[in-house]
């Protein structure tokens, strides 16, 4: 936590400015409010109570009175402090991503990614609408190729839309969420031709007869010929030959060793169109810090976690690439 | 109505205030001010309750007629008015906090100073959206303009 303490410090002081200027409005005009009333209404408590509020009140407002000076740009300020808040925001993540991989580059938007999730083939389902928000990007330069290796993580909520009418009659439209999760996309240039897909999950806590049950019932599965990555992957392809041309030993060599460095991620990968995308369900999105500053240690946790995966992805990917901090 | 009665619908009723207010104020404002806000709350309700037991609250004397009025009014304004005080006093104390320069550290006011001067420059001067390249993917040309050195 070194590296980006005096950042989260900076962070910590414009969040709590910020919930200050947001506050103190509504709390002051919830105070004059009461009085009012409380003046109004003449009941037994009125003459203790009353008189004591009071004084309380003009006490507080004496002590407070330079706050009332800014609440006239108020909107102002609350606009330029969360755009202050979130570029800070994202120099914390950067630092992060940093210290992982410095080919990684954390941005508060993220592009359209629809086109390959749909080409993907990994979810079944109908996907109306695809929620996204922020991204780790960038481009690695792989050596045997001499091409770019262009990537993108970011987290998603895809799902469809039904509608329904509620006992008043009256239409109402809901968004079912199909997939939560990490949606990882890169150029892969051997994926020319078919499409194969790939799942970590091969039943193998479930034992051999479960893992082969599910192999004699899946027409498009392929068995590979390296035992290991049989053993890790459930492999679908439209054809043997597809697959075969796709994942040469050296790819599943280096999928393998990224399926082993990450053990307990259940994740599914597709290679298709010359991009490879990966799908890894997650809770929550790990590219947003948010106000309470207890779990800020977790939440970069979790983003140094987010970051490796990628990294470690695009270099399986790319295979043997320029070793960036080196050339640095 | 009897004062015992009396006592344990305004303790209900502060239960149900309470547990309203750390619903709808818990996320914005954070659990400390929450549990401050929820706090006073109670303590409110508590001395309410206890005053209505000894006597010294004497809602069965009015005699206007408003008396299942009274109950849920007071608790009302005295819950408004406890949290919204208690809520500025922690305001108040947090404002300090804030503003003394003590508590930040020297690197983080510098980084503070450098990331508003980075806001006004790039409000100033917005860069127009570059032309989409046919045929290159969205995804692929927004990694394309924002990778950082892969260059080798």
């Amino acid at each position: 936590m070194t590296g980006w303490n005096p950042q989260l410090a900076a962070l910590a002081h414009l969040r709590k400015k910020q919930s200050h200027h947001l506050n103190q409005p509504i709390a002051y005009i919830l105070v004059v409010a009461v009085v009012l009333i409380l003046s109004v209404f003449r009941f037994g408590l009125q003459n203790t109570m009353g008189a004591g509020v009071a004084i309380v009140f003009i006490a507080v407002n004496f002590l407070n009175r330079e706050r009332f000076k800014s609440w006239g740009n108020w909107s102002k300020v609350q606009s330029r402090m969360s755009a202050e808040s979130s570029r800070l925001e994202e120099r914390i993540l950067q630092t992060v991503a940093d210290s992982v991989d410095r080919v990684l580059c954390v941005k508060l938007s993220a592009p359209d990614i629809s086109l390959p999730f749909r080409n993907s083939n990994l979810v079944k389902s109908r996907v109306d609408y695809i929620h996204r928000t922020r991204c780790l990007t960038g481009v690695l330069a792989a050596v045997d190729a001499e091409t770019e290796i262009a990537f993108c993580t970011t987290y998603i909520d895809a799902g469809y839309t039904s509608t329904h009418k509620d006992s008043q009659g009256r239409t109402q439209s809901v968004q079912n969420s199909v997939f939560q999760g990490l949606f990882l996309v890169a150029d892969f240039p051997k994926a020319k031709e078919g499409w194969v897909t790939l799942e970590s999950d091969n039943l193998e806590s479930l034992g051999w007869l479960a893992s082969e049950w599910r192999h004699m019932n899946d027409s498009n599965h392929v068995r590979m010929e390296n035992v290991d990555f049989e053993r890790g992957f459930h492999v679908r392809a439209g054809s043997p030959i597809e697959a075969h041309l796709t994942l040469t030993s050296d790819v599943m060599e280096r999928l393998d060793t990224f399926r082993k460095r990450h053990p307990d991620l259940p994740f599914a990968i597709s290679l298709k169109d010359q991009t490879a995308v990966m799908l890894l369900p997650m809770q929550f999105n790990p590219f947003v810090i948010r106000d309470n500053p207890d779990l800020w240690p977790r939440e970069l946790d979790r983003l140094r976690d987010v970051s490796e995966i990628t990294a470690s992805f695009v270099r399986a990917i790319a295979g043997p690439a320029l070793s960036i901090t080196a050339v640095a | 109505m009897h004062a015992q009665d009396e006592a344990i619908l305004i303790l209900a009723a502060v239960g149900f205030v309470s547990s309203v207010v750390t619903f709808f104020v818990r996320r914005r404002v954070g659990k400390s001010r929450a549990l401050a806000t929820v706090f006073s709350i109670w303590i409110f309700g508590g001395i309410l309750a206890l005053g209505v037991l000894m006597g010294f609250v004497p809602f069965s004397k009015h005699s206007m007629g408003l008396e299942r009025f009274v109950v849920p009014f007071v608790i009302l304004i005295g819950t408004a008015v406890t949290s919204s005080l208690a809520g500025l006093l922690v305001h108040l104390i947090d404002h300090r906090n804030v503003e003394s320069a003590g508590t930040l550290p020297l690197e983080a006011q510098i980084l503070l100073q450098e990331v508003e001067h980075q806001q006004n420059v790039s409000s100033e001067s917005r860069r127009p959206q570059a032309p989409t390249l046919t045929g290159v993917p969205a995804w692929k040309q927004f990694a394309t303009e924002n990778a950082r050195r892969a260059d080798g």
